[in-house]
């Protein structure tokens, strides 16, 4: 009796063995990064990214950029208060019309569902994005100065007529995977499009960009200053 | 009486050094506004058709299926950028010498405002932000190669040339002569 309950102990061992193995074996071939055997794996990943470029346009710009500016926002709570009460601002909505405020925080409410951000719900998907803005003066007329726009008098002083400063450029810095080490956020490009153009709309309309403008103008006019008065001239006057 | 006059009259032998790399002050760094000098004249238009996409099957089963195909426009601008130091002087003929640093690329950008998306497929997982980036990001040195080589450097120098030479005329400059800042006579 002894002796027939040996091989049948033996055999269960094997089983168990052969199991644990296939078990094991199963285990390896589900986890792709790990597995050898890439052809016979039950994950396949594939990526695939391409581009091509080329150039469409030229063009000639003659500026004189004198002040940057960086600046760093969260979207979308740089726009929206983060616990904002949206079941109330619903009620508010209905009630009465809404500030020129309330109007923005809708459309950044708007914005923020396009892209499948429900801002009433605890949200943690945000995104850091760097703005750049250069002011200076746009001097495509300047190819064309003249004793109208330059005029120097006897007693060695010189009047220019400086333009305006404007806002030259601004610029969204392209996010670099190396840098940017807040999460990604999942949005397509065209819903990108949409909100780099709110954030640049409302940098332009912000203090920052009359700043930039009151800063540009003040510190180009210093550079021409500086220059004119080293190369002789007594006296530099604006108008 | 106002009238127009040469330089020279004024100035026989005037050198200025304008080399002007001032150090960033804190309340600069407080508010992020910097000082610069830069003096862009040349800016190239690159069209890049970008696709990502990524599939992963479990078994028969696909799992994830996600692409896209869009078109952004890569900017790249050229000139001058001053804080590397530049200088006027007027040598005794009254030829006015204006020392320039060498044109650079002053800015390679993706304007976000010219994508345009042809197709977006997000099935089991949804595109992101910087998986489209990486793929602009690694093509925007190939344009900076690509710009360099169609001599972009060379229009950017010209135009700042002619930009200037009109400035200088109407301060009463006849003669000028543009010199590299550091460096040789350029023209």
């Amino acid at each position: 009796m002894g002796k027939a309950k040996k091989p049948r102990r033996f055999r269960l061992t094997l089983f168990l063995i052969f199991l644990c193995l296939a078990s094991a074996g199963a285990l390896i071939l589900m986890v792709k990064d790990i597995n050898p055997l890439d052809n016979i794996s039950l994950t396949r990943r594939e990526e695939r990214s391409a581009s091509s470029v080329l150039l469409t346009g030229v063009k000639e710009i003659f500026r004189l950029n004198t002040v940057e500016m960086i600046s760093k926002v969260v979207f979308p709570y740089d726009y929206v208060p983060y616990d904002m009460d949206w079941q109330q601002f619903r009620r508010v909505e209905t009630q009465r019309p809404l500030s020129l405020r309330e109007q923005e925080y809708k459309y950044v409410y708007r914005l923020a569902r396009e892209i499948g951000l429900e801002l009433e719900e605890d949200g943690s998907e945000f995104m850091v994005i760097t703005i750049r803005l250069k002011a200076g003066f746009n001097l495509d007329n300047s190819r064309r100065l003249s004793s109208n726009t330059i005029t120097i008098s006897d007693d060695n002083r010189v009047t220019v007529a400086v333009p305006s400063a404007t806002i030259t450029d601004i610029i969204i810095d392209d996010p670099d995977e190396t840098a940017y080490g807040y999460p990604d956020m999942a949005i397509t490009p065209e819903q990108w499009r949409e909100i780099s153009q709110y954030i640049q709309t409302h940098v332009l309309s912000s203090d920052t960009a009359a700043e930039a403008l009151r800063q540009a103008e003040e510190r180009g006019r210093a550079f021409i200053r500086q220059s004119l008065q080293a190369a002789g001239y007594k006296e530099v006057l604006f108008r | 009486m106002k009238v127009t006059r040469p330089l020279w009259v004024f100035a026989v032998f005037i050198t200025l050094s304008c080399t002007a790399p001032e150090p960033v002050s804190l309340q600069e760094m407080e508010s992020g506004i910097k000082t610069i000098l830069e003096i862009p004249t040349y800016e190239q238009i690159y069209r890049d058709i970008v696709y990502v996409g990524k599939r992963e099957t479990l078994w028969i089963f696909r799992t994830v299926d996600k692409e896209v195909l869009f078109s952004v426009d890569v900017r790249v601008q050229a000139g001058y950028d001053l804080t590397r130091g530049y200088s006027l002087s007027r040598d005794a003929e009254g030829v006015l010498e204006v020392a320039l640093p060498a044109p650079e690329i002053l800015l390679i950008d993706a304007d976000e405002e010219s994508i345009n998306q042809y197709f977006v497929k997000e099935k089991g997982e949804k595109i992101a932000r910087l998986e489209y980036y990486e793929e602009i990001n690694r093509q925007k040195k190939a344009i900076g190669k690509q710009a360099l080589e169609s001599g972009i450097l060379g229009r950017a120098e010209e135009n700042a040339k002619t930009l200037l030479r009109h400035f200088f005329r109407a301060l009463g400059a006849e003669k000028i002569r543009f010199i590299r800042y550091g460096g040789a006579d350029h023209g």
